[in-house]
């Protein structure tokens, strides 16, 4: 695990964070953006602006939550960007067969609450425990339980947390 | 619900399939922190030498080979003579120092002398000079460009800093004995102790034909290695600011000031609310209401990309006697963040935005390509240069504009650029730096006294 001392994160430290965070990056942005060249792109734009406003970072330990905090972003950005809104009324009644997810489930987690798909995502795809998602949300832990268990049940999908 | 739950997995384990191009990551920030450092905008003020009328400011990176020995190594009275202008390398020069490397480097017949440098952990002054037998006409200039330099310890290419260059003239030589100086500021990281330095020599020759611009051909004289140890940096005085200003309705924060030997380094931060750029701030130091000393020559200023902060550089009172002096903030340059992009109509003769006290004056089209006039309202009478070099068309496709030259007068400056003819006749400029904007009062900060 790369650490991060007291001081201003240098380049190589930045560099071997990213190394080691990135597929947590990538696998956050896909849970927001369900595509592959969408959460690339986002994963990219985050790790660059991460890296040009290190030095307001003051806490470099702070740095995966922040880095997390800008992905978020700049998923947003993009999906500002692609106006992909669907309302859960607009949901297909059925699927095609396909070798990928059915659309329901990714369309479902798209249409959540910000507030609920935040936490399911930083959970379920970022791998993140309710410590760590409470801390990069900046909500108490069983506001973070509260919001899992409310998105999986919107979801209709129970998990043995 | 079994059906939801495996969809639900399937969907979380399709995210953890990575695409291979998740690998290169790493690789595609490295591309785009040089992009952006190759973009970053140095501003320079004129160079103090007189007879040297040219001084360019590269900002780093290119690629290698050569030998090197001890050699003739002129009086240090010649070097003395040479920074006379600079009252802060003079002070580090008469308090010795200097440090006498006396290297020569060998290309074929050619030679390059590099007899002094000046070093500290974040600058370096490369004293060059140039032999005696060495041939000029005199249309001629002698450019030196840096080709690489290289830690010695670590074998790595060093990177992260900014540095100007001069051109020495015929009619200059016997006056400057010969120096060609080079000044390097590492923005990013520090200077190595050690390191290997690779520049080019070329000879750079005019001829003025009728009325038309004068033809320049460039001749390559040869490549130059130099291996320079450096004697132990001293220490920088370091005073911890932390004082906010607002100037023209701008705010910023004096965050410190460090004096190193070769020069005073003094950081500004602005605001993200700040409604303007602020991308020249010009200051001088007084002492006893005399100005004693003012904007180094070279590098005068760096700015972080994001326009978040920026260094201003002036002369070093290092090896003064510490006494009551006051930094002086004289004038700034604002550039409105709306204004900071403009569209030019190359046909209507149009700029959007317009911005006040500039003009675009003149258009002309010859063979393909465009060479447009701006006139701009300026105060003392400097020049500037007002473009990124790298523009756009409105497809979205970059060029490099090669130059941007400019004439002053009458409080009016005049900056012609020349550029592709873009099919739509529509060009996007980015404006990198505006008019000195100078201040009914000066903003006087006084600087505690370091024992």
């Amino acid at each position: 695990m790369v650490k991060l001392g007291t001081k201003t994160i240098d380049k190589t430290t930045y560099v071997s964070f990213i190394s080691e965070y990135k597929a947590s990056m990538y696998r956050i942005a896909y849970g927001y953006l369900c595509d592959e060249t969408g959460a690339l792109d986002a994963v990219d734009e985050a790790v660059y602006l991460g890296y040009a406003h290190r030095k307001e970072l003051r806490e470099p330990r702070f740095l995966k939550t922040w880095l997390t905090r800008i992905l978020i972003n700049e998923c947003y950005r993009i999906l500002r960007r692609c106006k992909h809104e669907v309302t859960m009324e607009e949901l297909p009644e059925e699927t095609s067969p396909s070798t990928e997810v059915s659309l329901p489930t990714k369309l479902a987690v798209q249409s959540l609450p910000e507030d609920l798909r935040k936490v399911i995502i930083l959970r379920y795809f970022g791998g993140y425990t309710i410590a760590e998602t409470a801390e990069i949300l900046e909500i108490p832990e069983g506001t973070v339980a509260t919001r899992a268990r409310k998105a999986l049940g919107i979801l209709r999908v129970e998990l043995n947390d | 619900m079994k059906d939801n739950i495996q969809s639900w997995k399937e969907f979380v384990d399709e995210a953890s399939e990575y695409p291979e191009t998740l690998s290169g990551v790493e690789y595609k920030l490295e591309k785009r922190i040089v992009k952006v450092r190759r973009k970053r905008r140095a501003i320079y003020s004129s160079f103090s030498l007189v007879t040297a009328a040219f001084l360019f400011v590269i900002l780093v990176n290119t690629s290698t080979v050569f030998a090197s020995g001890i050699a003739n190594v002129p009086v240090i009275g010649k070097l003395a003579e040479f920074v006379r202008f600079d009252k802060g390398l003079s002070s580090a020069i008469e308090n010795e120092y200097v440090q006498e490397v006396g290297l020569t480097s060998k290309d074929g017949q050619e030679q390059l002398l590099l007899p002094y440098v000046l070093a500290d952990e974040k600058n370096l002054i490369l004293f060059f000079q140039l032999p005696k037998e060495f041939k000029q006409e005199s249309n001629e200039w002698v450019n030196i460009n840096l080709k690489k330099m290289t830690n010695k310890m670590t074998g790595e290419k060093v990177e992260g800093f900014a540095y100007s260059t001069a051109s020495l003239p015929f009619e200059g030589r016997e006056e400057n004995n010969g120096f060609i100086l080079q000044r390097y500021h590492f923005s990013e990281g520090e200077l190595p102790t050690s390191i290997e330095l690779e520049v080019v020599v070329d000879i750079e020759s005019q001829e003025i034909q009728g009325v038309d611009s004068p033809v320049v051909e460039t001749t390559e004289v040869g490549t130059f290695t130099f291996q320079v140890d450096f004697e132990k940096f001293a220490d920088p005085i370091i005073y911890e600011m932390n004082e906010n200003y607002t100037i023209l309705g701008q705010k910023m924060t004096l965050e410190e000031m460090k004096v190193y030997p070769t020069g005073t380094q003094v950081t500004f931060t602005f605001p993200k609310e700040n409604t303007a750029i602020i991308n020249g701030i010009d200051l001088q130091i007084e002492q006893d209401g005399k100005n004693i000393l003012k904007g180094s020559s070279g590098i005068s200023a760096i700015n972080a990309e994001d326009d978040s902060w920026m260094s201003v550089f002036i002369e070093s009172n290092y090896f003064e006697e510490p006494k009551e002096q006051e930094l002086l903030i004289q004038s700034i340059r604002l550039l409105d963040e709306e204004e900071e992009f403009i569209t030019v109509d190359l046909d209507k003769k149009t700029i959007t935005p317009a911005i006040a006290g500039m003009e675009l004056t003149e258009v002309s089209k010859k063979e393909g390509k465009a060479t447009l006039m701006f006139t701009t309202e300026i105060s003392q009478n400097e020049g500037f240069a007002m473009f990124n070099q790298e523009y756009q068309e409105e497809t979205g496709n970059s060029f490099d504009m090669g130059g941007q030259g400019m004439s002053v007068f009458d409080s009016r400056m005049e900056t012609i650029i020349t550029v592709k003819y873009p099919a739509n006749g529509k060009i996007i400029l980015q404006r990198v730096m505006s008019p000195k904007q100078i201040l009914e009062e000066p903003i006087r900060i006084k600087l505690p006294i370091q024992k």
